[in-house]
Protein backbone atom coordinates (compact mmCIF):
# COMPACT_ATOMS: atom_id res chain seq x y z
CA UNK A 1 0.00 0.00 0.00
CA UNK A 2 2.85 2.39 0.64
CA UNK A 3 4.17 1.83 -2.80
CA UNK A 4 0.55 2.86 -4.40
CA UNK A 5 -0.47 5.54 -1.91
CA UNK A 6 0.83 8.32 -2.31
CA UNK A 7 3.32 9.38 -0.02
CA UNK A 8 2.37 12.95 0.57
CA UNK A 9 -0.71 12.37 1.57
CA UNK A 10 -0.66 9.01 3.81
CA UNK A 11 2.95 9.25 4.98
CA UNK A 12 4.19 5.96 5.73
CA UNK A 13 0.78 4.97 7.40
CA UNK A 14 0.03 1.91 5.68
CA UNK A 15 4.16 0.90 6.75
CA UNK A 16 3.03 2.07 10.67
CA UNK A 17 0.30 -0.70 10.52
CA UNK A 18 2.61 -3.49 10.53
CA UNK A 19 3.06 -2.80 14.03
CA UNK A 20 -0.53 -4.15 14.78
CA UNK A 21 0.62 -7.34 13.25
CA UNK A 22 3.67 -7.34 15.57
CA UNK A 23 1.41 -7.11 18.26
CA UNK A 24 -1.19 -9.41 17.51
CA UNK A 25 1.76 -12.57 16.07
CA UNK A 26 3.54 -11.56 19.43
CA UNK A 27 0.32 -13.88 21.29
CA UNK A 28 1.30 -16.90 19.10
CA UNK A 29 5.10 -16.41 17.56
CA UNK A 30 8.08 -16.79 19.09
CA UNK A 31 9.67 -13.05 19.28
CA UNK A 32 12.35 -13.94 17.02
CA UNK A 33 10.35 -15.24 13.97
CA UNK A 34 8.39 -11.60 14.75
CA UNK A 35 11.64 -9.90 14.03
CA UNK A 36 12.52 -11.49 10.84
CA UNK A 37 8.85 -10.76 9.18
CA UNK A 38 9.84 -7.04 10.72
CA UNK A 39 12.89 -7.05 8.82
CA UNK A 40 11.77 -8.59 5.83
CA UNK A 41 8.63 -5.34 5.63
CA UNK A 42 11.29 -2.99 6.28
CA UNK A 43 13.47 -4.57 3.26
CA UNK A 44 10.73 -3.91 1.57
CA UNK A 45 10.22 0.02 2.06
CA UNK A 46 13.80 0.07 2.11
CA UNK A 47 13.17 -1.21 -1.49
CA UNK A 48 10.97 1.25 -2.56
CA UNK A 49 13.18 4.33 -0.97
CA UNK A 50 16.03 2.41 -3.04
CA UNK A 51 13.73 2.89 -6.20
CA UNK A 52 12.84 6.39 -5.20
CA UNK A 53 9.13 5.42 -5.00
CA UNK A 54 9.38 6.33 -0.85
CA UNK A 55 11.55 9.31 -0.42
CA UNK A 56 10.88 10.43 3.33
CA UNK A 57 13.63 8.27 4.51
CA UNK A 58 14.93 9.57 7.27
CA UNK A 59 11.52 9.54 9.03
CA UNK A 60 11.24 6.00 7.59
CA UNK A 61 14.79 5.00 10.09
CA UNK A 62 12.74 6.59 12.68
CA UNK A 63 9.42 4.34 12.16
CA UNK A 64 11.54 1.34 12.11
CA UNK A 65 13.01 2.09 15.44
CA UNK A 66 9.40 2.80 16.98
CA UNK A 67 8.59 -0.68 15.20
CA UNK A 68 11.81 -2.56 16.68
CA UNK A 69 11.39 -1.00 20.09
CA UNK A 70 7.58 -2.43 20.45
CA UNK A 71 8.82 -5.90 19.15
CA UNK A 72 11.70 -5.48 21.92
CA UNK A 73 9.33 -4.52 24.99
CA UNK A 74 6.52 -7.06 23.73
CA UNK A 75 9.47 -10.10 23.87
CA UNK A 76 10.92 -8.44 27.40
CA UNK A 77 7.08 -9.23 28.26
CA UNK A 78 6.53 -12.01 26.69
CA UNK A 79 10.48 -13.54 28.18
CA UNK A 80 8.74 -12.72 31.59
CA UNK A 81 5.72 -14.31 31.14
CA UNK A 82 6.84 -17.50 29.64
CA UNK A 83 9.60 -17.74 32.34
CA UNK A 84 6.99 -17.11 35.42
CA UNK A 85 4.09 -19.44 33.75
CA UNK A 86 7.44 -22.40 33.52
CA UNK A 87 7.96 -21.53 36.89
CA UNK A 88 4.36 -21.84 38.15
CA UNK A 89 4.18 -25.47 36.24
CA UNK A 90 7.03 -26.87 37.48
CA UNK A 91 6.23 -25.79 41.18
CA UNK A 92 2.42 -27.02 40.37
CA UNK A 93 3.65 -30.37 39.16
CA UNK A 94 6.61 -31.24 41.96
CA UNK A 95 3.41 -29.88 44.27
CA UNK A 96 0.95 -32.42 42.51
CA UNK A 97 3.61 -34.73 42.97
CA UNK A 98 4.00 -34.29 46.43
CA UNK A 99 0.18 -34.65 46.72
CA UNK A 100 0.06 -37.95 44.92
CA UNK A 101 2.81 -39.45 46.95
CA UNK A 102 1.36 -38.00 50.24
CA UNK A 103 -2.21 -39.84 48.89
CA UNK A 104 -0.14 -42.99 48.29
CA UNK A 105 1.38 -42.94 51.64
CA UNK A 106 -2.40 -42.43 53.38
CA UNK A 107 -4.04 -44.91 51.30
CA UNK A 108 -0.77 -47.41 52.53
CA UNK A 109 -1.73 -46.23 56.47
CA UNK A 110 -5.32 -46.72 56.18
CA UNK A 111 -4.68 -50.28 54.58
CA UNK A 112 -2.52 -50.82 57.66
CA UNK A 113 -5.07 -49.12 60.05
CA UNK A 114 -7.59 -51.37 58.51
CA UNK A 115 -5.62 -54.46 58.78
CA UNK A 116 -4.97 -54.01 62.77
CA UNK A 117 -8.98 -52.82 63.02
CA UNK A 118 -9.96 -56.20 61.74
CA UNK A 119 -7.37 -57.97 63.78
CA UNK A 120 -9.04 -56.20 66.71
CA UNK A 121 -12.33 -56.85 65.93
CA UNK A 122 -11.06 -60.57 65.48
CA UNK A 123 -10.05 -60.70 69.37
CA UNK A 124 -13.07 -58.58 70.30
CA UNK A 125 -15.36 -61.76 69.35
CA UNK A 126 -12.91 -63.56 70.82
CA UNK A 127 -13.07 -62.64 74.11
CA UNK B 1 20.80 -8.61 32.06
CA UNK B 2 16.92 -8.62 31.91
CA UNK B 3 16.39 -6.30 34.37
CA UNK B 4 18.59 -4.10 32.78
CA UNK B 5 16.85 -4.53 29.55
CA UNK B 6 13.53 -3.92 31.64
CA UNK B 7 14.79 -0.30 33.29
CA UNK B 8 16.34 0.69 29.92
CA UNK B 9 12.98 -0.07 28.63
CA UNK B 10 11.16 1.81 31.00
CA UNK B 11 13.49 4.97 31.02
CA UNK B 12 13.11 5.34 26.84
CA UNK B 13 8.70 4.96 27.71
CA UNK B 14 9.66 8.15 29.57
CA UNK B 15 12.01 9.93 26.99
CA UNK B 16 9.85 8.64 24.10
CA UNK B 17 6.92 10.39 25.95
CA UNK B 18 8.74 13.63 26.11
CA UNK B 19 9.82 13.51 22.66
CA UNK B 20 6.90 13.15 21.39
CA UNK B 21 5.55 16.41 23.17
CA UNK B 22 8.30 18.38 21.83
CA UNK B 23 7.91 17.23 18.22
CA UNK B 24 4.47 18.97 18.14
CA UNK B 25 5.71 22.43 18.91
CA UNK B 26 9.39 22.31 17.92
CA UNK B 27 10.09 20.15 14.91
CA UNK B 28 9.81 22.83 11.81
CA UNK B 29 8.53 20.33 9.26
CA UNK B 30 4.92 18.90 9.71
CA UNK B 31 6.56 15.47 7.91
CA UNK B 32 7.81 14.90 11.17
CA UNK B 33 5.36 14.74 13.02
CA UNK B 34 3.55 11.52 12.08
CA UNK B 35 7.19 9.56 12.70
CA UNK B 36 7.04 11.50 16.35
CA UNK B 37 3.58 10.59 16.90
CA UNK B 38 3.97 7.10 15.85
CA UNK B 39 6.69 6.99 18.92
CA UNK B 40 3.26 7.01 20.88
CA UNK B 41 2.80 3.63 19.91
CA UNK B 42 5.41 2.57 21.63
CA UNK B 43 5.04 4.74 24.89
CA UNK B 44 1.29 3.44 25.38
CA UNK B 45 2.29 -0.34 24.70
CA UNK B 46 5.98 -0.17 26.63
CA UNK B 47 4.12 1.80 29.88
CA UNK B 48 1.34 -0.64 29.88
CA UNK B 49 3.32 -3.87 29.38
CA UNK B 50 6.60 -2.51 31.76
CA UNK B 51 4.53 -0.32 34.59
CA UNK B 52 1.49 -1.79 34.40
CA UNK B 53 -2.42 -1.07 33.15
CA UNK B 54 -2.67 2.40 34.81
CA UNK B 55 0.39 3.85 33.37
CA UNK B 56 -0.44 2.68 30.03
CA UNK B 57 -3.68 3.76 30.14
CA UNK B 58 -2.44 7.23 31.56
CA UNK B 59 0.14 7.93 27.99
CA UNK B 60 -2.78 6.84 26.04
CA UNK B 61 -4.53 9.92 27.22
CA UNK B 62 -1.32 11.70 26.73
CA UNK B 63 -0.96 10.59 23.33
CA UNK B 64 -4.75 11.12 22.89
CA UNK B 65 -4.05 14.82 23.69
CA UNK B 66 -0.96 15.13 21.61
CA UNK B 67 -3.17 13.59 18.76
CA UNK B 68 -5.73 16.19 18.89
CA UNK B 69 -3.59 18.74 18.73
CA UNK B 70 -2.00 17.21 15.47
CA UNK B 71 -5.64 17.29 14.23
CA UNK B 72 -6.02 21.40 15.21
CA UNK B 73 -2.63 21.46 13.25
CA UNK B 74 -3.73 19.43 10.22
CA UNK B 75 -7.31 21.13 10.25
CA UNK B 76 -5.52 24.51 9.92
CA UNK B 77 -3.68 23.21 7.26
CA UNK B 78 -0.15 22.87 8.52
CA UNK B 79 -0.40 19.03 8.27
CA UNK B 80 -2.05 15.95 6.39
CA UNK B 81 -5.28 14.67 8.34
CA UNK B 82 -5.05 10.99 6.77
CA UNK B 83 -1.92 9.80 8.28
CA UNK B 84 -2.31 11.33 11.89
CA UNK B 85 -6.12 10.09 11.94
CA UNK B 86 -4.34 6.65 11.17
CA UNK B 87 -1.76 7.25 13.71
CA UNK B 88 -4.12 7.97 16.18
CA UNK B 89 -6.81 4.90 14.98
CA UNK B 90 -2.99 2.81 15.03
CA UNK B 91 -2.37 3.54 18.48
CA UNK B 92 -6.14 2.84 19.94
CA UNK B 93 -5.62 -0.64 18.26
CA UNK B 94 -2.48 -1.39 19.38
CA UNK B 95 -3.79 -0.22 23.16
CA UNK B 96 -6.90 -2.64 23.04
CA UNK B 97 -4.82 -5.46 21.67
CA UNK B 98 -1.93 -4.85 23.79
CA UNK B 99 -4.58 -4.91 27.04
CA UNK B 100 -6.49 -8.15 25.64
CA UNK B 101 -3.41 -9.77 25.56
CA UNK B 102 -2.11 -8.70 28.91
CA UNK B 103 -5.22 -9.42 30.78
CA UNK B 104 -5.08 -12.71 29.25
CA UNK B 105 -1.67 -13.24 30.79
CA UNK B 106 -2.51 -12.24 33.97
CA UNK B 107 -5.89 -14.30 34.15
CA UNK B 108 -3.73 -17.24 32.93
CA UNK B 109 -1.24 -16.65 35.44
CA UNK B 110 -3.36 -15.87 38.54
CA UNK B 111 -5.36 -19.54 37.79
CA UNK B 112 -2.26 -20.92 37.80
CA UNK B 113 -1.32 -19.49 41.23
CA UNK B 114 -4.86 -20.16 42.68
CA UNK B 115 -4.52 -24.21 40.76
CA UNK B 116 -1.36 -23.83 43.42
CA UNK B 117 -3.03 -22.45 46.47
CA UNK B 118 -5.69 -25.16 46.17
CA UNK B 119 -3.00 -27.96 45.73
CA UNK B 120 -1.02 -26.53 48.85
CA UNK B 121 -4.09 -26.29 50.74
CA UNK B 122 -5.08 -30.05 50.17
CA UNK B 123 -1.70 -31.09 50.74
CA UNK B 124 -2.00 -29.22 53.73
CA UNK B 125 -5.27 -31.05 54.97
CA UNK B 126 -3.40 -34.38 53.83
CA UNK B 127 -0.42 -33.72 55.85
CA UNK B 128 -3.34 -33.64 59.36
CA UNK B 129 -4.99 -36.47 58.16
CA UNK B 130 -1.11 -38.43 58.11
CA UNK B 131 -0.82 -37.20 61.33
CA UNK B 132 -4.00 -37.87 62.30
CA UNK B 133 -3.68 -41.65 61.06
CA UNK B 134 -0.83 -42.33 62.30
CA UNK B 135 -1.55 -41.76 65.57
CA UNK B 136 -4.97 -43.56 65.83
CA UNK B 137 -2.82 -46.46 63.75
CA UNK B 138 0.04 -45.99 66.29
CA UNK B 139 -2.50 -46.32 69.27
CA UNK B 140 -4.29 -49.33 66.79
CA UNK B 141 -1.02 -50.87 67.27
CA UNK B 142 -0.54 -50.71 71.15
CA UNK B 143 -4.66 -52.21 71.53
CA UNK B 144 -3.62 -55.11 69.24
CA UNK B 145 -0.40 -55.87 71.10
CA UNK B 146 -2.83 -55.35 74.12
CA UNK B 147 -4.84 -58.07 73.01
CA UNK B 148 -2.31 -60.36 71.45
CA UNK B 149 -0.71 -60.59 74.97
CA UNK B 150 -4.18 -61.39 76.29
CA UNK B 151 -5.12 -63.92 74.10
CA UNK B 152 -1.24 -65.51 74.95
CA UNK B 153 -2.39 -65.17 78.36
CA UNK B 154 -5.70 -66.84 77.98
CA UNK B 155 -4.20 -69.70 75.83
CA UNK B 156 -1.33 -70.60 78.61
CA UNK B 157 -4.47 -70.66 80.93
CA UNK B 158 -4.60 -74.69 80.22
CA UNK B 159 -1.44 -75.24 81.58
CA UNK B 160 -2.51 -74.15 84.99
CA UNK B 161 -3.24 -77.31 86.75
CA UNK B 162 -5.77 -75.95 89.55
CA UNK B 163 -8.59 -72.86 90.15
CA UNK B 164 -6.42 -70.66 92.36
CA UNK B 165 -3.03 -71.00 89.85
CA UNK B 166 -5.23 -69.83 87.00
CA UNK B 167 -6.42 -66.76 88.71
CA UNK B 168 -3.07 -65.82 89.74
CA UNK B 169 -1.66 -66.47 86.60
CA UNK B 170 -3.99 -64.03 84.80
CA UNK B 171 -3.90 -61.43 87.07
CA UNK B 172 0.09 -61.05 87.61
CA UNK B 173 0.54 -61.72 83.22
CA UNK B 174 -2.29 -58.75 83.05
CA UNK B 175 -0.49 -56.41 84.91
CA UNK B 176 2.11 -56.37 82.61
CA UNK B 177 -0.23 -55.20 79.95
CA UNK B 178 -0.77 -51.87 81.89
CA UNK B 179 2.39 -50.54 81.89
CA UNK B 180 3.86 -48.31 84.48
CA UNK B 181 4.13 -48.94 88.54
CA UNK B 182 0.22 -50.27 88.73
CA UNK B 183 -1.45 -52.89 90.71
CA UNK B 184 -4.54 -54.91 90.00
CA UNK B 185 -6.60 -56.53 92.42
CA UNK B 186 -9.31 -59.22 92.05
CA UNK B 187 -11.75 -59.74 94.58
CA UNK B 188 -14.45 -62.49 94.87
CA UNK B 189 -17.88 -62.51 96.71
CA UNK B 190 -19.04 -65.49 96.28
CA UNK B 191 -20.55 -66.27 99.64
CA UNK B 192 -18.90 -69.89 100.52
CA UNK B 193 -15.75 -68.82 98.34
CA UNK B 194 -14.52 -65.43 99.16
CA UNK B 195 -11.10 -64.95 97.93
CA UNK B 196 -8.57 -61.45 96.93
CA UNK B 197 -5.66 -61.78 94.03
CA UNK B 198 -3.63 -58.92 94.12
CA UNK B 199 -0.89 -58.61 92.05
CA UNK B 200 1.95 -56.10 91.01
CA UNK B 201 4.63 -56.62 88.36
CA UNK B 202 6.98 -57.90 91.09
CA UNK B 203 4.28 -60.68 93.13
CA UNK B 204 0.93 -61.86 93.26
CA UNK B 205 -1.02 -62.82 96.08
CA UNK B 206 -3.94 -65.19 96.47
CA UNK B 207 -6.06 -65.02 99.76
CA UNK B 208 -8.79 -66.67 100.92
CA UNK B 209 -11.29 -65.06 103.31
CA UNK B 210 -14.21 -65.81 105.68
CA UNK B 211 -16.77 -63.41 104.62
CA UNK B 212 -17.33 -60.64 102.35
CA UNK B 213 -16.50 -58.16 105.01
CA UNK B 214 -13.06 -59.36 105.62
CA UNK B 215 -12.31 -57.95 102.17
CA UNK B 216 -12.15 -54.63 103.56
CA UNK B 217 -14.26 -53.52 100.26
CA UNK B 218 -14.01 -49.39 99.50
CA UNK B 219 -16.51 -47.41 98.69
CA UNK B 220 -15.75 -47.66 95.29
CA UNK B 221 -15.99 -51.74 94.83
CA UNK B 222 -18.79 -51.20 96.88
CA UNK B 223 -20.74 -49.00 94.50
CA UNK B 224 -19.42 -51.12 91.49
CA UNK B 225 -21.28 -54.53 93.48
CA UNK B 226 -23.95 -52.73 94.38
CA UNK B 227 -24.78 -51.02 90.74
CA UNK B 228 -23.09 -53.49 88.24
CA UNK B 229 -21.41 -50.74 86.57
CA UNK B 230 -17.50 -50.05 85.55
CA UNK B 231 -15.67 -46.94 87.07
CA UNK B 232 -13.42 -44.88 86.16
CA UNK B 233 -11.22 -42.38 88.67
CA UNK B 234 -8.38 -40.13 87.19
CA UNK B 235 -7.87 -38.37 90.30
CA UNK B 236 -9.05 -39.47 93.45
CA UNK B 237 -8.04 -36.49 95.14
CA UNK B 238 -10.36 -34.04 93.27
CA UNK B 239 -12.62 -37.28 93.39
CA UNK B 240 -16.53 -35.82 94.75
CA UNK B 241 -18.26 -39.21 94.76
CA UNK B 242 -16.21 -41.59 96.66
CA UNK B 243 -13.87 -39.90 100.10
CA UNK B 244 -10.32 -41.40 100.10
CA UNK B 245 -9.44 -43.38 103.34
CA UNK B 246 -6.55 -42.04 105.03
CA UNK B 247 -3.61 -44.19 104.51
CA UNK B 248 -4.65 -45.21 101.03
CA UNK B 249 -1.95 -45.05 98.43
CA UNK B 250 -4.89 -45.17 95.15
CA UNK B 251 -4.85 -41.54 93.26
CA UNK B 252 -6.02 -43.32 90.07
CA UNK B 253 -8.41 -46.13 89.54
CA UNK B 254 -10.53 -48.09 86.95
CA UNK B 255 -12.72 -50.97 88.33
CA UNK B 256 -15.21 -53.51 87.05
CA UNK B 257 -17.90 -56.15 87.84
CA UNK B 258 -16.92 -59.41 86.63
CA UNK B 259 -19.66 -61.05 86.07
CA UNK B 260 -20.56 -65.05 85.31
CA UNK B 261 -23.91 -65.21 83.38
CA UNK B 262 -25.62 -62.75 85.00
CA UNK B 263 -24.17 -62.84 88.47
CA UNK B 264 -22.39 -60.31 89.53
CA UNK B 265 -19.27 -62.28 91.26
CA UNK B 266 -16.72 -60.01 92.12
CA UNK B 267 -14.44 -56.92 90.85
CA UNK B 268 -11.21 -56.30 89.07
CA UNK B 269 -9.84 -53.45 89.99
CA UNK B 270 -6.44 -52.19 88.43
CA UNK B 271 -5.25 -48.57 90.49
CA UNK B 272 -1.73 -46.36 90.80
CA UNK B 273 0.02 -43.98 93.23
CA UNK B 274 -0.21 -41.76 90.15
CA UNK B 275 -3.30 -39.30 88.73
CA UNK B 276 -4.13 -39.82 85.57
CA UNK B 277 -2.84 -42.92 84.73
CA UNK B 278 -6.20 -44.25 83.04
CA UNK B 279 -8.36 -43.64 80.15
CA UNK B 280 -11.51 -45.43 78.47
CA UNK B 281 -9.68 -47.48 76.36
CA UNK B 282 -8.25 -49.15 79.59
CA UNK B 283 -11.43 -49.31 81.15
CA UNK B 284 -12.90 -50.76 77.99
CA UNK B 285 -9.88 -53.12 78.21
CA UNK B 286 -10.13 -54.02 81.83
CA UNK B 287 -13.83 -55.19 80.97
CA UNK B 288 -12.12 -57.30 78.37
CA UNK B 289 -10.55 -59.28 81.22
CA UNK B 290 -12.94 -59.32 83.42
CA UNK B 291 -15.04 -61.48 80.89
CA UNK B 292 -11.85 -63.32 80.78
CA UNK B 293 -11.69 -64.13 84.26
CA UNK B 294 -15.49 -64.61 83.79
CA UNK B 295 -15.40 -67.17 81.36
CA UNK B 296 -12.76 -69.38 83.29
CA UNK B 297 -14.69 -68.81 86.35
CA UNK B 298 -17.59 -70.81 84.35
CA UNK B 299 -15.21 -73.16 83.76
CA UNK B 300 -13.92 -73.48 86.95
CA UNK B 301 -17.98 -73.99 88.05
CA UNK B 302 -17.20 -71.26 90.30
CA UNK B 303 -20.93 -70.26 90.74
Amino acid sequence: MSAFLPESAAMHAPFQMIVIAVILLSIHMQMKDIIIIVMLSSAVMWGLAFYEIVIQTPQLIAENAVIFAVSFVLGIYETGYRDEKRRLTVVANYKKKEADAMKTEIAELNRENHEITEKIKEYKKFF
Amino acid sequence: MKKVFENLARLFVFLAAAAMAASIFVLPSHTWWQPALFCSTFVVVGAYLLLGPMAGTIFLIYSTVLYVLAIFKAVSGEAQMIPVIAGLVILYISFFIVKKTADSSVFMLSSTQDQLKTLEGDYAAMIIEKKNLTGGLESNRVKLEKYIKLKEIYDSLSSEPDFSSKMRHILRNVIDIFHREKSISLFLTKSDKVMKVMADKKDDLLTGEPDVESLYLKNFDEFILRNRKSIIITDMDKEIRFKSEGDDSIRSLISVPVFVKENVVGILRVNSDQPGCFNQEDLRFLDIISSMVGRVLEEEKYV
